[in-house]
């Protein structure tokens, strides 16, 4: 059994457990008549024996690691950018979030060059803006650039 | 009204100047989407799927299908030429494709992969119109107990058949399931898992799913794990197979034909699955199987012949039985269901010239994507050259665009990161999505049966389920499906030499 098998067959199980008690608290009703509980605590049973059928079976050789040298800033900076454009979409508006989105992701998660970073970040945050809230009228957030009228 | 004469309706539907437009529109998106790496079908038609809301119905149908089958003739192009699968079910091309183009018949390769493709597509379309009509007619005499057991053997079929794994495929169902429950329970109004907060009330979307999962796992993961590309073969001018290459290549069209859209039909009979068992056969019933590897063309017919036979024949269940057996074939559901039609067995009859316009678009498609596919196939590996570094922030822009663009909502794009986050962790892990994304859909349905089914008629016996022919005969089956592969660890256990 992988490692990985092993802790998602607990992780399965525990999720098990928390379930069906949600799915008791919900009110299962009974096999005549169910309730909104019924069909949560037939996933909570299914979940259960998964968890358990992961623990016992034997290895087959899956792939729980992956080779070579995994780009873990990389992959938080990208993920942390997300977050923050989703943060900050509705106040600062799509232009000047979307252009620091792709500011970062080209800069410093994808190496790109200072020019060409800045460069695609601006073309393609300011052509979708006229693509999506010009034309098809997409009601991007605007926030704090003002925009044409009539846009 | 009888099948050619629909068919004459439906082409008549299909070639106005507006929806050949989405046709040419669609097979042409598919096709890029198919040769750019990262970006798949799943992801391409979640993203696309907002925006065509607004669309009259038959034009964004025919749109969408274009793109699911448009990607399957395009994801070969890199595979042979650059050796990268554009998307899932041209993985096994790279095999044998990649090695003829390094001998320098990377003409005959991807001559033959556009042939085949158009084949096992028009093939599998005649076949979707043939089939249909009987099996919706069949379906209309099922009750709640005969949905519920064919929802349920189609979910262990998608957790069993889909992935390395049934333990691992059956879990990410059981996953799918659970995210399905979420929000105000349509039977009692009661609010299941919540958490008391509004946007969960409606449910879990199914789209920043679908472009959390497909989209951005996708992209998390090349970020990670970046893998230097190999440079990208030259395309000669001669895409013409000889005829020493039709000769070897006619049976294994045939076989990938046949098999592709019988895969295709069934519950998670994916592309991917349908070409990569023609390669399996194909590679068992040659007289030389150890040109296999090196640079057979049947290694490339039969895959790529498959893979399209498989995706019309997706196309069967969905439209007569509502039943998706693929993650694309979900969110054409869902595209369906925005526009207020139920798919089923009631889709023949009450919305026929949408059945019927869209298989009349998919013969169009067809035959408009090998015309694109030999002259403009230069055209289209120039998009290679676009480094990917450029392209994943544009993805990623792109995807949360759409997802902001459902509802104009930010909670959707919170929604999407977290499904990219667990994305990414399913990729890394080698845990397969798609079968959550099918029980995501499938398990509102089997709830809805299941419960019908009880409280109708009120037995609280479950046995009840097998003393109807055709609800019992489905759980026996599905009961044999979910049950082979524990048996066979068992015994694998069991075995004296284990």
């Amino acid at each position: 059994m992988s490692r990985v098998d092993r802790g998602v067959g607990i992780a399965a199980l525990l999720g098990a457990v928390l379930l069906a008690a949600a799915g008791w608290r919900l009110d299962p009703g009974t096999s005549k008549l169910p309730g909104p509980g019924f069909f949560p605590l037939l996933i909570a049973v299914a979940m259960g024996a998964l968890g358990l059928w992961m623990l016992l079976r034997p290895g087959e050789g899956e792939r729980s690691a992956l080779p070579g040298s995994p780009r873990w800033k990389s992959l938080a900076l990208a993920l942390g950018s997300i977050l923050g454009y989703a943060i900050v979409l509705q106040d600062l508006g799509y232009l000047i979030s979307t252009f620091a989105l792709l500011g970062v992701q080209l800069r410093w998660v994808e190496k790109q060059g200072w020019r060409t970073s800045l460069a695609t970040a601006f073309i393609a945050s300011a052509v979708s803006l006229v693509l999506f809230r010009g034309f098809l009228k997409v009601p991007l957030p605007v926030g704090i650039l003002p925009l044409p009228k009539g846009w | 009204m009888d099948i050619l004469g629909s068919l004459a309706t439906g082409l008549l539907s299909a070639l106005t100047p507006g929806n050949l437009f989405y046709v040419f529109l669609g097979v042409v998106i598919g096709t890029v989407i198919g040769v750019l790496p990262g970006l798949g079908p799943t992801a391409s038609i979640a993203l696309l799927l907002p925006a065509t809301v607004g669309m009259e119905m038959v034009p964004s149908l025919i749109l969408l299908a274009g793109i699911y089958y448009g990607a399957m003739y395009g994801g070969s192009t890199t595979s042979i030429l650059v050796n990268i699968p554009g998307e899932a079910a041209s993985v096994i091309t790279c095999i044998d494709g990649y090695q003829m183009a390094r001998q320098g018949r990377a003409g005959a390769a991807l001559g033959m992969a556009a042939f085949g493709s158009f084949i096992g597509g028009t093939l599998g379309v005649v076949a979707v119109m043939l089939i249909s009509p009987f099996l919706a007619e069949a379906a209309l005499k099922f009750g709640a107990p005969e949905m519920f057991a064919l929802l349920f053997f189609a979910f262990t079929c998608i957790g069993t058949l889909v992935g390395k794994s049934a333990a691992r495929g059956l879990l990410m169902a059981v996953l799918g399931l659970l995210l399905g429950v979420v929000g105000t329970d349509d039977i009692h109004g009661v609010d299941r898992f919540t958490f008391g907060t509004l946007y969960l009330r409606d449910g879990i979307g199914l789209v920043p799913l679908a472009m959390g999962l497909f989209g951005l796992g996708e992209i998390f993961y090349n970020i990670e794990q970046r893998e230097k590309t190999g440079s990208v073969l030259k395309v000669p001018k001669n895409l013409f197979p000889t005829r020493e290459d039709w000769k070897r290549s006619f049976w294994p069209v045939v076989r990938g034909s046949g098999l592709g859209f019988g895969i295709g039909v069934l519950p998670g009979g994916m592309p991917a699955v349908a070409s990569l068992m023609s390669y399996a056969v194909e590679k068992r019933v040659s007289k030389h199987p150890e040109r296999f590897g090196e640079g057979a063309i049947e290694g490339v017919a039969g895959p790529e012949t498959a893979n399209n036979a498989a995706t019309a024949g997706g196309f069967v269940p969905l439209l007569t039985l509502g039943i998706p057996t693929n993650s694309v074939l979900a969110l054409l559901l869902a595209a369906l269901m925005l526009h207020g039609v139920t798919p089923g067995p009631l889709l023949l009859l009450k919305w026929p010239h949408v059945f019927w316009g869209v298989i009349a678009s998919m013969y169009v498609g067809n035959i408009m994507l090998l015309i694109l596919n030999l002259p403009l196939i230069g055209i289209f590996v120039q998009l290679l050259r676009v480094p990917y570094a450029i392209l994943s922030p544009l993805i990623i822009m792109f995807v949360l665009l759409g997802a902001y663009a459902l509802n104009n909502s930010i909670a959707d794009v919170f929604m999407t990161l977290c499904f990219g986050v667990l994305g990414y962790l399913l990729k890394r892990f080698a845990f397969e999505p798609a079968p959550l994304v099918l029980a995501f859909v499938l398990g509102p349905m089997m709830e809805v049966n299941l419960s019908k089914a009880l409280i109708m008629f009120g037995t609280g016996n479950p046995l009840y389920f097998f003393t109807r022919p055709i609800s019992g005969v489905l759980l026996a089956l599905a009961l044999a499906v979910l049950f082979s592969p524990l048996l066979r660890t068992l015994g694998k256990k069991l075995s004296p030499g284990s």
